[in-house]
This record gives C-alpha cells, sequence and structure tokens, in this order.
C-alpha cells in the first residue's frame, strides 16, 4: 500500500502549480521526491544546512520555485519552432484587428439601449462582413486553413460570401428594411445571408479539422454559424411550433458567431508562421546551452553531430 | 554547465546531482530542485544527456527517481568546455597565482 505523502512534500507539491503544467507533469514527481531527501537529510544531519534544517531546506527551495517557475513560464512557448517561425506580419496583424472591431460590431446587437437605427444596423452588418473577409484572408496567410486546393477553396467560399453581404450591407444604408422589403432583392438578400452562414459555418470546421490555430473557436464558430442560418426568416423555424427553441437558438447562434470572430482576430493577429526549415538546418547542433558552450564546441571542430 | 560536469561519466539522479554539484564547487554552487530540473529539461531538449533506463542506486530507488547520464554530444561540449576552462587558468596562472605568492 502506498505510503500517504508527508505534510512538507504535500505542500511543495501544491507550490508545483506554479510551474507550466507540461513541466509539472514531466517533472514534479522527481521534485517532490528530491525536496524529501533534502529535508530528511537536513533533519537527520547527514548535509549541513544550517542550524534550522528544514526552515532553512524551505527558505532556499522558495526562493529557488520563484525564480525557475517564472522563467519557465517565459520559455515555455520558445520551442525551436517558435524561434524559428516568424512573427505575424504587420498585415496580418491589422487583418486580425479588423476582424476583432467587425465581431464586436455583430456582437454589439446584443447590448440593449444603443440606437438601433437601421442605417446603424447597415453600417454594423458592414463591419462584420469586413471582418470576416479579413479573418478569411489572414486564415490563409498563416496557414490556418491547411495548404493546397481545399484551403484556397475555404478561404475564397467564406470572403466572397461574405463580401456578397457586405455589398447587400452597403446597399441597405439609407434603405429601411432592405432587402426584405424590398421585392426585387429579398430572394438574393436570402441566398446572400445563407451563403453567408453556411461558409462560416465551414469554414469554422476547417480550423477546427486543421486543428493549427484555436480549433475549439473554429467548432464554435462553426456550430454558431449553422444555427444563426435557422433564424433565417424564410426557413420560418423561429416561427414555427418550435419557435421557443429555434428564436434564441439562432440567436445565440449569432452571438457564438460574433464572439467566435472576435477570439479567431486575435488568435490570427499573434499567429506565427512556420518557416521553411531545410535539412541542412535541422542536421545541425542547433541548440547548445549557452554561447559559452557553443563557442567551446565550435573550437572542438570535431564534428559533434557525427556522434549522436 | 555544472550540471552536465557534475553528471560526469556517472548515471546519475536529481538529487545525487544536486550533491555533486555541491562538492565540485566546494559548495560555493548549491541548486534547488527547480534549477536542477528546469536545467535538466533544457539539456534533455538539447540532447545532450538521456534518461537512464538502468537502477545504478538500488539503495536510493524509488519509482518517482529517474537517473540521467551524457549523451556522445554531452561528452563533447563538456571535454570541450573543461579544456576551454582549462586554457583559460594555464594562460593566467603565471600571475594570478604565482605573482600573488
Amino acid at each position: 500500500m502506498n505510503q500517504p505523502e508527508p505534510s512538507h512534500e504535500r505542500v511543495y507539491r501544491g507550490l508545483l502549480r506554479l510551474y507550466p503544467s507540461e513541466f509539472r507533469a514531466r517533472f514534479g514527481d522527481e521534485m517532490v521526491q528530491l525536496f524529501g531527501d533534502q529535508l530528511r537529510d537536513a533533519r537527520t544531519g547527514r548535509v549541513s544546512s544550517g542550524p534550522a534544517g528544514a526552515a532553512h531546506v524551505w527558505i532556499r527551495t522558495l526562493g529557488d520555485l520563484a525564480v525557475t517557475a517564472a522563467s519557465e513560464h517565459a520559455r515555455k512557448d520558445r520551442t525551436m519552432a517558435h524561434s524559428l517561425a516568424e512573427s505575424p506580419s504587420m498585415a496580418t496583424r491589422a487583418l486580425g484587428l479588423i476582424g476583432i472591431l467587425g465581431g464586436v460590431a455583430l456582437v454589439l446587437a446584443f447590448i440593449p439601449n444603443l440606437p438601433w437605427i437601421w442605417d446603424f444596423v447597415a453600417v454594423r452588418l458592414v463591419l462584420f462582413n469586413v471582418g470576416a473577409i479579413a479573418i478569411g484572408l489572414a486564415a490563409y496567410r498563416t496557414g490556418a486553413l491547411g495548404s493546397g486546393r481545399a484551403s484556397v477553396t475555404v478561404a475564397s467560399a467564406v470572403i466572397l460570401a461574405n463580401a456578397w453581404y457586405l455589398v447587400m450591407g452597403i446597399a441597405g444604408i439609407g434603405r429601411p428594411q432592405f432587402p426584405e422589403a424590398d421585392p426585387d432583392f429579398r430572394l438574393i438578400g436570402f441566398f446572400a445571408g445563407a451563403a453567408m452562414w453556411l461558409t462560416d459555418a465551414v469554414f469554422g470546421y476547417v480550423i477546427w479539422r486543421v486543428g493549427r490555430m484555436a480549433r475549439w473557436v473554429g467548432l464554435a464558430l462553426a456550430v454558431g454559424s449553422l444555427f444563426a442560418f435557422t433564424g433565417m426568416d424564410r426557413l420560418e423555424l423561429v416561427r414555427g411550433d418550435l419557435a421557443w427553441f429555434w428564436r434564441p437558438a439562432a440567436l445565440a447562434g449569432i452571438a457564438v458567431n460574433g464572439l467566435a470572430w472576435i477570439a479567431l482576430g486575435i488568435a490570427v493577429a499573434r499567429r506565427r508562421r512556420v518557416a521553411v526549415v531545410s535539412k541542412a538546418v535541422v542536421h545541425e547542433p542547433v541548440t547548445m546551452v549557452d554561447s559559452t558552450m557553443a563557442d567551446a564546441a565550435s573550437v572542438d571542430g570535431r564534428g559533434i553531430s557525427a556522434e549522436r | 554547465m555544472h550540471i552536465l560536469l557534475a553528471i560526469g561519466p556517472e548515471e546519475r539522479h536529481g538529487y545525487a546531482i544536486m550533491g555533486e554539484v555541491a562538492r565540485i564547487t566546494g559548495g560555493a554552487v548549491r541548486l534547488g530542485p527547480g534549477a536542477i530540473y528546469t536545467t535538466i529539461r533544457r539539456l534533455l531538449d538539447d540532447g545532450l544527456i538521456e534518461e537512464s533506463d538502468d537502477r545504478p542506486d538500488p539503495d536510493m530507488d524509488d519509482q518517482r527517481r529517474r537517473y540521467y547520464r551524457l549523451t556522445g554530444v554531452g561528452r563533447a561540449v563538456a571535454a570541450s568546455e573543461v579544456r576551454r576552462l582549462d586554457g583559460i587558468v594555464q594562460a593566467v596562472r603565471g600571475w594570478a597565482i604565482e605573482g600573488s605568492g
């Protein structure tokens, strides 16, 4: 049967939560073991640690923990792939910011007591579509949609569908209830809306499937957009027997769609693009402990990589 | 660097490494568990050390205890660093030690 962990070790194990979870999972048990060994030897006098014994070990360990936990957090994202990746370009950051503004414009619709004159609604939709187009472009540029023809197709679809709805939004400025109130444009408006929600859903699904950027946000966008689609007037779902379900579900879908664009805007603005690494670079002894050791290794000049 | 040299030709676990660092530095350097394992992580990631499957210290054995040893790259880097430090010591020995007597 396992012995219960002594109280000092239990407290130290709790403090290990200050380290990144991946580091803790990898070395946590060993660190607790080492801390326990230190305490045991301090108490038994096997190792000289001053008059206070365990207290001295604790003080030194707390100082060690404060410094190394912080440095490990600062370091945890600096993997080799991360350091080889290009920082997001100004254009990508700008596209992400536009996407965030677009999502905010959509979510604003859910805040009561704003001046909901029709022109404001139309302007809001224009901003939303511009944001979605920006995110579609940025996601393609940064490889978040994967590669090849499929990524081009998905990016093109979401950009074109949102551009179509954008045109409808611009046409609606100064024209109350457009396009519903205009028989010439009613059907076009419906198809523009359907294309927008459905391509948004596909776009979110691909983000989720590819998994290179904010994949759960992609899934939320997909689900939210599908529910938003069901809220379109012509589908009659929000007016049928199940209106009690579909109406709030569709509104929630629109809200989730807007929030997802905001989150994707943040993700895409921060996203690094992984550079292509040649085989020659991969086979070099790319990292050394510090510059001194790197110098020493190069002075040695005996082909370190060959000894691996 | 202390940890790389402390592991040396042996296979050592974290506490043994900690003790060896204190020994080779005459007690001037005392590392805590965080310093030991953040450095071990870097050395593992850089391929300078590796985990050993052997259990060379059965008296102190514990399921949680892992042993580490130098890789070929680690040995080469440690040897280069020792040569570099030795060169510096040789270069200044004349005035720093003999001149002070």
